[in-house]
């Protein structure tokens, strides 16, 4: 089975950790978004990762995250080997990939 | 001792910001009530709403009437809507559409500056969609969002619903959690509105509805005293699943308007290379959008891939037909991502599109607990056992805003709420203890293991034998996981692991109601099939389905379908 590996910036701002990149290898399928791998991931390798999504379909906008330093729709992004996953940097963080869209980060 | 929590106090709680909860805060915000919405997602980008592509019913045009967009709805849905709901839907769908355009919506005009409107998907005799290009739901919360902002109605989104309250006779508010900070809040209102969507997230992945659409608070409501109704009646439409292609929606496998020239030489065909259509019907893909789910599911459900072959269809007729029944639709989004329908067969899967049953209401989006309100797809009855495409947007519209008033006008009235200590005090430690479990079973996978039970045996082609089964299989599944619940982290910021214990014993709840209700169906009639039952039973079913909570226990009875206008034995003969 073919596999690609990612990595996913964790970090929860309730404990006093430094954010860590964590590697994860899912089964890839052709088309596959980011999306689908961390839907898999949360379900089968590891429930604690922490992302948002809504809709799917690209409409409603909160799976935005930043792949390889872009940001992107994470339900409509292609997956590729080696992709770095990152929350959104303009919005304070929330936890892993999730942030408070309603509050700018301070800079 | 437990820590204090936040208490948000209201005349009128909002439950879901979708098109349905917008328009109720908006409404009872007009009546002078203290408003507050509270949603699970993110405000203006939750729910279902916001997936709507094309179409938004109304009668608007010098050829249409509310008449015929009633006759045309109650045809549709085979005669068991609740007709009440439908007079009120299809006379007032017309007016609220221009308020919602006057709010910001922007829908397409013409020339002349009247609505430009397109014909729906099946079943509707006229002209009678507004729409936005294909972001129609975008625009109408583009709408709803800035009259809210306008407004400066109260919000706290984040926050998913636990618990209802009541005092014994009425509905008092809610408890819930900020799912962002873990906070555990209360809610206390003189009046409630229920506007959460559907169940259709029982299907996931095969669905097209937002993951908000996890049924839970159906359970909730039934729980806190409310009927259910219809609730076998669930829509599965054909859906594409690839090639992927960046931003199409998915609903494009119900191709537009199907005209004959794409008819004759296009093909759905399984991995074998088969047509599977024409054993169900000679017409082919003339054949009515339920028989393709039933097609489409038999082979998906067997292992087989399915596609919709359109590479014999010359691209100029596809182009012609998209600029002619979808304006500003899909096909610069094709050019632009370089996928043409006529060199790769689209691969379609079925998938649960939307909810026909749910919270049985009366024309005032009263539910059967006083001070309890509901509108949306998250109540029954005015689809029947099928919707037409196009209605559901402007349904959420029609009836948001009669629950808004009659929740304003409740709680004009209605004494203070005070949560009972008590009740509040148990609840909390409930929420707060799922943070602790350890047991070996994962939520997310206990999930996952209820949306395959309801995949197999309450979906698209019914059984007795296979509802039965999923009967038996989802009271293990309780017995099994609710009481082995375990967490792998126990942060409150955002554990999806939580969310989903909190919602799982609700889901448990929602599916067993479908399965139930389609068991004791036995007929098939528009969205609902039995093979056992393949025919539709005039005599016996022109009846609903009504769910209610008695001795701990799911209480089931039939009542006769509310008519007022169009009696079933006048559908033959009548033509729009």
């Amino acid at each position: 089975m073919e596999t690609v590996t990612i990595k996913i910036r964790r970090h929860d701002p309730t404990v006093g950790e430094a954010p860590t990149l964590q590697e994860y290898t899912v089964p890839y399928q052709e088309g596959m978004r980011i999306l689908d791998a961390l839907l898999y991931i949360a379900e089968g390798i590891d429930p604690s990762l922490a992302y948002r999504y809504s809709c799917k379909i690209g409409n409603c906008k909160v799976c935005l995250m930043k792949a390889n330093g872009k940001t992107v729709y994470s339900c409509q992004e292609r997956l590729e080997p080696g992709m770095v996953l990152e929350p959104l940097t303009q919005f304070e963080e929330v936890r892993d990939l999730v942030c408070d869209l309603h509050k700018r980060a301070e800079v | 001792m437990q820590e204090k929590h936040r208490i948000l106090k209201c005349d009128v709680l909002v439950i879901g910001s979708g098109g349905a909860g917008s328009f109720a805060a908006i409404a009872a915000d007009d009546q002078g009530a203290d408003v507050l919405i509270v949603d699970r997602g993110v405000l203006g980008k939750s729910g279902a709403t916001v997936t709507a592509g094309h179409t938004c019913c109304s009668a608007q045009g010098p050829d249409d009437s509310p008449d015929l967009h009633f006759f045309d709805t109650v045809q549709g849905g085979y005669f068991v809507n609740n007709q009440k709901l439908v007079e009120v839907y299809t006379s007032e769908a017309p007016e609220r559409i221009r308020e919602l355009d006057a709010f910001g919506a922007n829908f397409f005009r013409k020339e002349d500056g009247e609505f430009w409107l397109i014909s729906p998907p099946g079943g509707h005799s006229r002209k009678r969609s507004v729409f936005y290009g294909y972001q129609t739901g975008p625009a109408f919360m583009r709408g709803f969002m800035a009259e809210i902002k306008r407004r400066d109605i109260r919000w706290q989104d984040n926050t998913i619903v636990t618990s209802l309250l009541t005092d014994g006779s009425r509905a008092i508010g809610a408890t819930a959690l900020d799912v962002q900070s873990g906070e555990f809040l209360v809610l206390e209102a003189k009046a409630v509105v229920l506007a959460t969507g559907g169940y259709g997230q029982l299907w996931a992945p095969k669905t097209t509805t937002p993951v908000e659409a996890a049924g839970d608070v159906l359970a909730m409501a039934f729980d806190a005293g409310a009927e259910l109704v219809d609730m076998e009646f669930v829509q599965f439409l054909p859906m594409q699943i690839g090639p992927k292609v960046k931003h199409l929606n998915p609903t494009i496998a119900n191709f537009p308007g199907w005209r004959e020239e794409i008819r004759k030489a296009a093909r759905m065909v399984n991995s074998e290379g088969q047509e599977i259509l024409y054993q169900y019907d000679r017409r082919g893909l003339y054949t009515t959008r339920d028989v393709r789910a039933m097609a489409i599911y038999n082979e998906v459900r067997h292992g087989k891939r399915v596609y919709l072959d359109l590479t014999q269809v010359p691209m100029e007729i596809i182009e012609e037909e998209f600029e002619e029944s979808w304006p500003g639709s899909y096909l610069p989004l094709l050019r632009k991502e370089n996928y043409s329908l006529t060199e790769t067969p689209m691969e379609i899967s079925v998938g649960a599109h939307y909810c026909m049953g749910g919270i049985r209401i009366d024309e005032h989006c009263r539910t059967s607990v006083p001070g309890l309100f509901a509108a949306g797809e998250v109540t029954g009855g005015v689809d029947g056992a099928n919707r037409l495409g196009g209605n559901a947007i402007t349904e959420i519209i029609v009836f948001g805003k009669r629950a808004g008033d009659s929740a304003a006008q409740y709680a004009d009235t209605a004494a203070e709420a005070r949560a009972d200590a008590q009740a509040v005090g148990s609840e909390k430690a409930t929420v707060l203890g799922l943070l602790e479990k350890s047991g070996d079973v994962s939520p997310i996978s206990a999930k996952s293991k209820l949306q395959q039970i309801v995949w197999d045996d309450v979906c698209v082609l019914r059984t007795e034998q296979g509802l039965k089964r999923a009967l038996v299989a989802i009271e293990e599944l309780r017995g099994k996981t609710l009481a082995h619940l375990g967490l792998t982290s126990q942060t409150k910021a955002y554990n999806l692991e939580w969310i989903q214990a909190i919602l799982l014993p609700r889901q448990l709840d929602v599916a067993e109601a479908v399965a139930r209700a389609a068991l004791a169906r036995t007929e098939s009639r528009g969205s609902q099939r039995r093979a056992d039952y393949p025919e539709q039973d005039n005599e016996n079913w022109v009846k609903n389905i009504i769910l209610r909570k008695e001795n701990g226990g799911m209480m089931l009875e039939t009542h006769p379908a509310v008519i007022t206008k169009l009696d079933p034995s006048e559908a033959i003969s009548w033509k729009p």
